[in-house]
């Protein structure tokens, strides 16, 4: 017997494509739901850029200072969206039971936390950049013409946590808990990755570590490339970019490859969505 | 005519996680659990089967099977001859799943943008979903309500939702886990008669779970009754009533003189009675049917003043299947 549908049959690309629009519109309604709770968001960081900012000033550290300091914290926030959002939206489908309703849908499975995860991935970078224009209107010194390569690193960088969020969430699929992998890594990184100093003060037996962390390369590129001067003793701007890109491609594809592993273990073990 | 969905020897057996996975998480089982075990079923184009069980007998595992949330560990399940475990992908795209929950619907969108959602997830074209969506809203008479939140919604209409979901694509079959759950007898009664009305216009094949006996009885549906992962009765509700029922005789009498006899006389022929002020009721099946009890009564029956036959409700007859395991 054949199998008539009144659908026409569609090509991966078309599927990819539909489940992403179909995720960015659940959010989408989420946000129109509640408007000021976006703008409380947005609101919300200003207060961690006047902080670095009074605390420059009081320390007698200057704009450089400020700047270093904002261009870390900007980036920490802007990412974290993309590295947990991914493993908090699908455990909160799982212990709400609607998990079920998303997999029921004829979709590649391994797409669809990075598809629940594009719209806060995006905002999460929308509010790094609202965090650099704000400390821009308090005098930072930005460099404009390092603005564009510097969204280029905040994408990479975007693209790169979701990879690493794809790990924790075949985690979260197997044993139903992503906390713990997503927690060890987000500690880790605002250690290593260089957020408020540069990795030239952690001793050499560290250092290492932060050559093993996006968060490292992307706090990096953008501070070479928006305060316009490399920084001594480490690699520059497009180097740090071509790594991280390199970091993507791997770490995505082996991201896919894990989480599709751990969900035929959970269909074959049954436990998929409970 | 070829099944639209076909079971043949499906089972599954789910085992503990392995042990390099408890490091992390313990296991929700100690040993291994059979949740079905060689079931075979074939359901047709226009046709419901209804599944009953108590909870563990399987129904959700076999649903979870066919939309390929799970795997099975023996057999097969096929849906317009597609296999569920290979290409789990394309059976999604012909088979409309309502789930049990209104959870799984967008509770803060509304009712044409959760179809909208879903209509683009399942791969529907622009044109295509324009149509459908409010075709799928008329058919479970939500045309009013279409840009309603849904969770403004009565329990009844997020059904309905449910089903106008289920619907939207142009499935070929349809699973229906508790489909009647949470929504009062009337509303009840509403959406499965519509299911029937779309079963015979679609020329669907429905597999449908619920709790509820009386509207399984109303569906007059084929039956698979199932306990722990096996099939108890496969066939029509009305052939398991002819082949199980065995209906009980109220014989109300004019006096209590007159009770007392007639059920000593019954008693003396090996019949369960039990005597209720004038009334005298009795268990009929195997050799004693109505007839030959009124018979075998002689001038007694001059003091009959009613006789009814009560059906055995659907629970017990159900329950007798269970406890005699199957066998008449």
């Amino acid at each position: 017997m054949t199998a008539v549908s009144l659908i026409p049959e569609r090509s991966f690309g078309r599927k990819v494509l539909d489940t992403l629009a179909g995720y960015i519109r659940i959010d989408l309604v989420e946000e129109r739901m509640f408007p000021l709770s976006t703008v409380m968001r947005y609101l919300a960081v200003v207060f961690p850029v006047l902080l670095y900012y009074f605390q420059a000033t009081f320390l007698g550290a200057g704009g450089d200072i400020f700047v270093f300091m904002l261009i870390g914290t900007a980036v920490i926030a802007g990412l974290q969206d993309a590295l947990t959002g991914l493993t908090s939206r699908l455990q909160f489908a799982q212990e709400r039971g609607t998990l079920e309703t998303y997999l029921i849908e004829p979709v590649p499975w391994a797409l669809i936390p990075v598809a629940m995860n594009i719209w806060r991935s995006v905002t999460g970078a929308l509010l790094a950049c609202v965090m650099i224009a704000i400390g821009w209107l308090l005098g930072a010194p930005i460099v404009a013409s390092g603005i564009p390569l510097g969204l280029v690193g905040l994408f990479l960088g975007i693209v790169a946590c979701n990879a690493l969020g794809t790990y924790a969430a075949a985690f979260l699929v197997l044993f139903k808990r992503g906390e713990p992998v997503v927690m060890l890594y987000g500690l880790a990184a605002s250690v290593v990755g260089g957020a408020l100093f540069p990795i030239s003060v952690l001793p050499d037996w560290i250092r290492w570590v932060s050559y093993l962390v996006p968060h490292f390369y992307v706090i990096s590129a953008e501070r070479q490339l928006l305060m316009g001067e490399p920084i001594p003793g480490e690699l520059s701007a497009p180097v740090l970019l071509a790594i991280l890109a390199g970091f993507c491609v791997v770490a995505f594809t082996s991201g896919i490859w894990l989480f599709d592993r751990a969900l035929r273990l959970a269909r074959k073990l049954g436990i998929l969505s409970i | 005519m070829s099944a639209v969905i076909e079971l043949s020897q499906l089972s599954k057996v789910y085992e503990p996680t392995p042990r390099w996975m408890r490091v992390f998480a313990r296991s929700h089982l100690t040993e291994s659990v059979r949740a079905l075990d060689s079931v075979n079923l074939a359901v047709h184009a226009g046709e419901i089967c209804a599944i009953v069980g108590p909870n563990g007998a399987g129904k959700t595992t076999m649903f979870r099977i066919l939309v390929g949330l799970t795997t099975a560990t023996g057999g097969s399940a096929t849906v317009m001859g597609l296999d569920a475990e290979r290409d789990s992908e394309r059976i999604r795209q012909i088979v409309g799943w309502m789930p049990a929950e209104d959870r799984s619907l967008l509770m803060r969108a509304t009712c044409r943008e959760n179809l909208h959602m879903h209509g683009r997830l399942q791969g529907m074209p622009a044109k295509l979903l324009a149509e459908r969506i409010p075709y799928a809203l008329e058919q479970v008479n939500l045309v009013a309500q279409a840009d309603s939140v849904v969770a403004g919604l009565s329990a009844g209409m997020k059904a309905r939702l449910r089903l106008a979901r289920a619907l939207l694509p142009g499935p070929r079959a349809l699973i229906l886990d508790e489909p009647t759950g949470a929504v009062d007898p009337i509303a009840a009664h509403g959406l499965l008669e519509l299911i029937t009305e779309l079963v015979e216009r679609e020329r669907l094949a429905v597999l449908i779970s619920s709790h509820r006996l009386e509207e399984i009885e109303a569906l007059q549906s084929h039956a698979l009754l199932m306990d722990r992962g096996r099939v108890k009765y496969d066939g029509d509700l009305e052939d398991l009533r002819r082949e199980w029922d065995h209906p009980e005789l109220e014989l109300v009498t004019a006096d209590h003189g007159a009770a007392a006899t007639i059920a000593d006389d019954l008693r003396a022929r090996g019949l369960d009675v039990a005597v209720d002020d004038l009334s005298v009721r009795c268990r009929l099946g195997g050799k004693h049917r109505v007839g030959a009890v009124l018979a075998g009564l002689g001038p007694l029956a001059d003091s009959i003043e009613h006789v009814r036959e009560i059906p055995m409700p659907l629970r017990d007859l159900i329950a007798r299947v269970y406890t005699t395991g199957g066998s008449k």
